[in-house]
């Protein structure tokens, strides 16, 4: 381990030494005020890069590298050593105060470090090199003193430049993943790189030669550098900025370009200069940049890991899905109710889990629009493993920049169903098995009450009917016991067709004539054109229950009145009759399941209990509702509204006890 | 007339068979399953089979398939006796060939009634 780390860092001092040693060599050709003083100096921004990536161990393969440029350029081995030594000691310096105020390698997403970055990297640190080196020449006789000013000025420019712009375009390269580009972000880098390559080109070397007058036109490249900053980030923009550098000094060394003065020094320095302070504008505007995309991207995130989080948490699952039916997200309850991962459904048609859809998508959004928010229908969907199963749906929609997206909140109720199914099959076995027998006593009973098997003697007879007409109630009990447990909501027990009400009255009637005429009552009924969007059958129910609780409270020789109003939407059915009246404190109870009004005195075949709660079903399970009015004494007008088109059933909660003109209580 | 009852509970043949009796003055002849409904009915050539829907072994739809198949029974009205009340099990027994369906518990007073009444109907 300790020898594979040892080889592997020998290995990197050695590249780093190689590389700062080309580096070194290449630019050195550009010196002019000293053989070993130039004022394009790229090694100070590799030596800075490779201590801030590499760390401060580094440091021998930029003391290596330093020395051997110098040694196989100019002075002596004692002066190289002291260059180098100056070297490596600038790149430690700015290092650690890169390191230590600037973040170090990530200097450049920040733009208060981009500019810490530059005046402790690339200005202050470099001093130390360029006043070690050029005093060692001095003393060592290989530059004269009286030039020390401008040699110490064109090594300094020469490193800082190297670091403003070589360190940058490495620290922002190296080590940092590649992130895949769009199409249209590579053909936009592609345009910008292209313009820029072109504008340089023009202005820095398509210039007149010496001589000539120069156009100042370097000012063209500044919106290129400002778009590659705005526009493509910190990267992009540091390699502009080299290119950019790379085409203006070949340019200016060719005495082309708007920086050309006397001297070839004085044109790169000048030229180095533009580069520095444009560096650092570029830099510290990418990092800008970039660092409000990130901060807004960040607090993105966090919104859309909230969301998520909310989602994910729910019990019910919540699929989004685009205008034309793929699935936009899944949230964990979906994934679960379905089978499938997140993953796995994205991208994909509703009709993979909703097949039902699959016949028409269109459909199925028209759907969406027409149910309003928190309406819900019922679904068959498809898990992974091939199993349909019940779905609860409530649709809505919303808008969102990508277009219009619609959201299904879903829940899975097979279990339900099969607790449903399970308790109708045992009901249903329950009432036929208690059926059987009640047909033998019943049997037995009416036979030896009507007399048909002998004369029995009046107490006996008496006895025996009391026991008949108790089993005749047991029997409409069990009846009303089924019937209830068929209209429990979700059945889809019901047909609903526009129905004339007069039907409804004209089958009731017949059904309860014979009844009113042995009770002596009579029941007039007025007639109607209104209609109603119901199951006719269960109305006529509903209307001969009212009936028969009317004719049980009605005096013999009373008259019972039904009639029907028609209100915008609504067809009302009232029921008068003249009997005892409902007390106001029972007026809500009546309809409650196994409630009976206690009618002392009357003697009257009390009820059974489950009559007007099978009512309230029935209506409610038209989006309707019933109630009373009524005072005790005079009599009750019971009613039932029923929807003139088709409505969800209403909340379980709904016996009114508002007029029938109102809404329900 | 005369009338085959058939029902497993032999209390239920003879609550029928009394109500028909007495009630009706009709004759009756019972079974207790489907196998001896169709002997019977060969044998006795009623006026009309009163039917029970569960039945141990044969049942009620089987017996009155196997007695519509069979030539000398096939004319035979039935009539089923039921404990499902739901109209659409009426409905279905009503599909596969009977002539009526009566509900239990029946009134005995009313049961000559109504069988008179089915069968004046057909």
């Amino acid at each position: 381990m300790t020898f594979s780390r040892t080889a592997r860092d020998s290995v990197l001092v050695l590249t780093l030494a190689a590389v700062y040693f080309a580096a070194g060599k290449l630019a050195l050709k550009l010196a002019f005020v000293n053989p070993s003083a130039t004022a394009v100096w790229p090694p100070t921004g590799i030596a800075l890069a490779a201590l801030l990536i590499l760390g401060y161990r580094a440091w021998p393969g930029i003391l290596l590298g330093a020395f051997l440029v110098n040694a196989t350029t100019a002075g002596s081995p004692a002066t190289s050593a002291g260059i180098a030594v100056g070297n490596t000691l600038e790149g430690l310096a700015g290092a650690w105060l890169v390191n230590r105020f600037a973040h170090g390698r990530d200097a450049f997403r920040r733009a208060a470090d981009v500019f810490r970055f530059a005046v402790l990297g690339g200005l202050l640190a470099t001093m130390v090199s360029a006043t070690i080196g050029v005093s060692i020449l001095s003393v060592g006789a290989f530059a004269q003193w009286h030039r020390f000013g401008s040699i110490w000025v064109t090594w300094w420019l020469g490193d800082a430049v190297g670091v403003l712009v070589v360190a940058p375009l490495l620290l922002l390269w190296i080590g940092h993943r590649a992130s895949s580009m769009a199409p249209g972000r590579i053909v936009e880098t592609a345009l910008l790189f292209g313009l820029l390559i072109a504008v340089a080109e023009m202005v820095f070397v398509g210039m007149p030669p010496p001589g000539s007058r120069n156009l100042q036109l370097e000012f063209l490249c500044l919106p290129l550098l400002i778009w590659a900053a705005f526009r493509l980030g910190p990267r992009e923009a540091a390699t502009a900025l080299a290119v950019l550098s790379a085409i203006a000094i070949r340019g200016t060394l060719h005495g082309r370009g708007p920086f050309v003065m006397g001297s070839p020094n004085a044109s790169l320095l000048l030229l180095q200069a533009f580069m520095g302070v444009i560096a650092v504008t570029t830099t510290a505007m990418a990092a800008v940049v970039s660092e409000r995309n990130e901060q807004s991207e960040a607090a993105q995130r966090a919104s859309e890991d909230r969301a998520r989080a909310i989602l994910d948490s729910m019990l019910e699952g919540l699929i989004t899905t685009t205008e034309r039916g793929e699935i936009d997200s899944v949230n964990l309850a979906g994934q679960r109710i379905f089978g499938y991962s997140q993953e796995e459904l994205v991208g994909r048609h509703l009709r993979t889990i909703v097949p039902r859809t699959s016949l028409d998508p269109e459909r199925f959004l028209r759907t969406a629009k027409r149910i309003p928010i928190g309406e819900v229908v019922e679904m068959e969907g498809r898990r992974k493993n091939g199993e349909s199963f019940p779905l609860e749906v409530a649709l809505s929609e919303f808008q969102t920049a990508d277009g219009r997206r619609f959201a299904g909140s879903l829940r899975d109720i097979s279990e339900r169903r099969a607790v449903e199914t399970l308790k109708a099959e045992f009901v249903s076995t329950v009432s036929h098995d208690l059926r059987t027998p009640l047909t033998s006593i019943r049997g037995s009973l009416s036979l030896l009450a009507a007399g048909t098997l002998g004369e029995l003697p009046e107490l006996a007879r008496e006895a025996v009917t009391i026991a008949e007409r108790n089993t005749v109630r047991l029997v409409a009990l069990i009846n009303d016991i089924l019937d209830l447990e068929k209209l429990q909501p979700g059945r889809k027990s019901m047909q609903f067709v526009l129905t004339p009400i007069q039907t409804v009255f004209d089958i009731a009637m017949e059904e309860i004539q014979e009844v009113a005429r042995g009770e002596g009552i009579e029941i007039e009924i007025a007639p109607t054109q209104a209609r109603a969007f119901a199951d006719s059958q269960r109305l006529v129910q509903v209307l001969v229950n009212l009936l028969s609780n009317a004719l049980k409270f009605s005096p013999r020789g009373s008259v019972v009145n039904v009639w029907a109003e028609g209100k915008p939407g609504w067809v009302v059915v009232f029921v008068k009759d003249r009997g005892c009246g409902v007390p106001r404190s029972s007026q809500a109870s009546i309809f409650e399941r196994f409630h009976q009004i206690a009618t002392p005195g009357s003697g009257r075949k009390p009820g059974i209990g489950l009559g007007l709660a099978i009512c309230r079903s029935i209506v409610e399970q038209h989006g309707g509702s019933i109630g009373v009015e009524s005072s005790e004494g005079e009599g009750s007008t019971f009613w039932f509204r029923t929807p003139t088109m088709l409505r969800r059933a209403s909340s379980p909660s709904g016996v009114s006890l508002a007029s029938p003109e109102g809404g329900s209580a | 007339l005369k009338i085959l009852i058939v029902d497993d509970e032999a209390d239920i043949r003879s609550i029928a068979r009394l109500a028909l009796t007495t009630v009706g003055k009709m004759e009756v002849v019972d079974a207790a399953h489907g196998e001896d409904a169709r002997a019977k009915a060969e044998k006795e050539l009623p006026d009309a089979i009163l039917l029970d829907v569960k039945m141990p072994g044969m049942d009620g739809v089987a017996t009155l398939r196997a007695l519509k198949a069979s030539p000398p029974t096939a004319a035979i009205p039935v009539i089923f006796l039921t404990a499902h009340t739901q109209r659409a099990e009426i409905q279905r027994l009503l599909d596969v060939g009977a002539s009526g369906v009566l509900t239990k518990p029946f009134d005995p007073m009313r049961l000559a009634e109504q069988v008179r009444a089915i069968l004046e109907g057909i």
